[in-house]
């Protein structure tokens, strides 16, 4: 394989001959097996800001997929706990909070076991803004039976959301309340 | 006559807290609002003290517009959403679980607050984010729990262990102002 390159302006354009074809390159376009009619320039800061843009783009679908793939989870784990585990699937969707697919990751490997336990009546998760406040949230209402030792229950629940990865507890308000 | 130290009202909760139901003591209800009242006011007013005294300290350099507006709001405009927005803004700037505790914390306690104040249906209901929920203020639950929120609160403003507030006022200055900034866009 012979391969020329030549620097024009601020693109490079060249052939590579693979055996029997040539096939003609410019900077940020496909090899081609045609010689170009007419010389579309493309210049590298041009094709460096496509490519990032493209990035960008493919990491986002690649969050979007991964967030609604926690949705789902979600949704299927409020299924198995039916009345004591409520999620406003709306909200989540159409609430943008960064790293929301961290914060919903985490929710479904800590929520079972707080489910589990006879003194949380009921979990509810949302989102949005507290009145006043800059950001949007991953809200949680946790409704713990009536009593001292629920109180205290509460306080490791909430610990435990607030204390995670900053990427996960910066973005987790908890209200708990008793019934 | 010495100022008033706000620390006076967390105590008054604690008294009314601990009153018992005798005949006579006021209704529970009562008792217990005015109890998260006073956890809630004890907490924002060290807040507003120890934010107001650390900022005056800033050198003239520091000292554009929007710091003295927030001190301004600090003072009398909207003091209550912007120490709430402020302590939202530290904790995406400081890593510090206790900045995280102290706005919850605050959040909560002013919904609590506002519920117990202002709301005399027998079921009153806080704010939240996308809706309103029931609390019931004849349990020593919410009482309770205002308590440990008022807790978090002291927690940052005397600690013995790690960097108090006052020392994150003093200390990092630019990421107060960066969080100042931040906060002022609530009241604009």
């Amino acid at each position: 394989m012979a391969m020329s390159l030549k620097e024009t302006n601020q693109y490079f354009t060249g052939t590579i001959q693979a055996g029997q074809q040539t096939l003609y390159y410019e900077s940020g376009l496909a090899l081609s097996s045609e010689e170009p009619e007419e010389v579309l320039t493309v210049s590298e800061e041009v094709t460096s800001a496509l490519e990032s843009a493209l990035s960008a783009l493919s990491s986002n679908i690649a969050r979007a997929l991964l967030t609604l793939r926690e949705i789902v989870l979600l949704s299927s784990l409020q299924e198995g706990w039916k009345g004591k585990l409520n999620v406003d699937l709306e909200s989540l969707l159409e609430t943008s909070i960064p790293h929301k697919e961290l914060i919903l990751g985490y929710l479904l490997r800590i929520l079972p076991e707080w489910l589990d336990k006879p003194e949380v009546r009921e979990i509810k998760i949302t989102a949005g803004t507290p009145e006043g406040g800059l950001n949007p949230h991953i809200v949680i209402i946790a409704k713990f039976k009536d009593s001292e030792e629920a109180v205290d229950m509460s306080e490791d629940f909430e610990y435990q959301l607030l204390s995670a990865d900053p990427k996960v507890s910066n973005r987790i308000l908890v209200y708990s309340l008793f019934e | 006559m010495p100022d008033f130290d706000p620390k006076g009202f967390k105590l008054v909760g604690d008294y009314l807290s601990s009153l018992t139901n005798d005949s006579g003591a006021p209704p529970r209800d009562a008792i217990n609002r005015t109890a998260v009242g006073r956890y809630y006011y004890s907490a924002f007013l060290q807040l507003r003290e120890v934010l107001k005294n650390g900022l005056k300290k800033y050198p003239p350099s520091l000292c554009d517009k929007d710091l003295r507006d927030f001190i301004a709001s600090l003072e009398g405009g909207s003091p209550h959403a912007v120490i709430i927005a402020f302590l939202e803004a530290l904790k995406e700037e400081i890593n510090d679980v206790r900045i995280r505790q102290v706005h919850n914390s605050m959040v909560y306690l002013r919904s609590l607050r506002n519920a117990a104040d202002y709301d005399l249906r027998e079921a009153p209901e806080i704010e939240m984010p996308r809706g309103r929920e029931k609390v019931n203020f004849s349990s020593q639950s919410y009482v309770r729990k205002a308590q440990r929120k008022y807790s978090f609160v002291e927690n940052l403003l005397d600690d013995e262990d790690g960097d108090k507030l006052e020392d994150i006022i003093r200390v990092r200055k630019n990421t107060v102002i960066d969080c100042i900034k931040r906060a002022l866009k609530t009241l604009r």
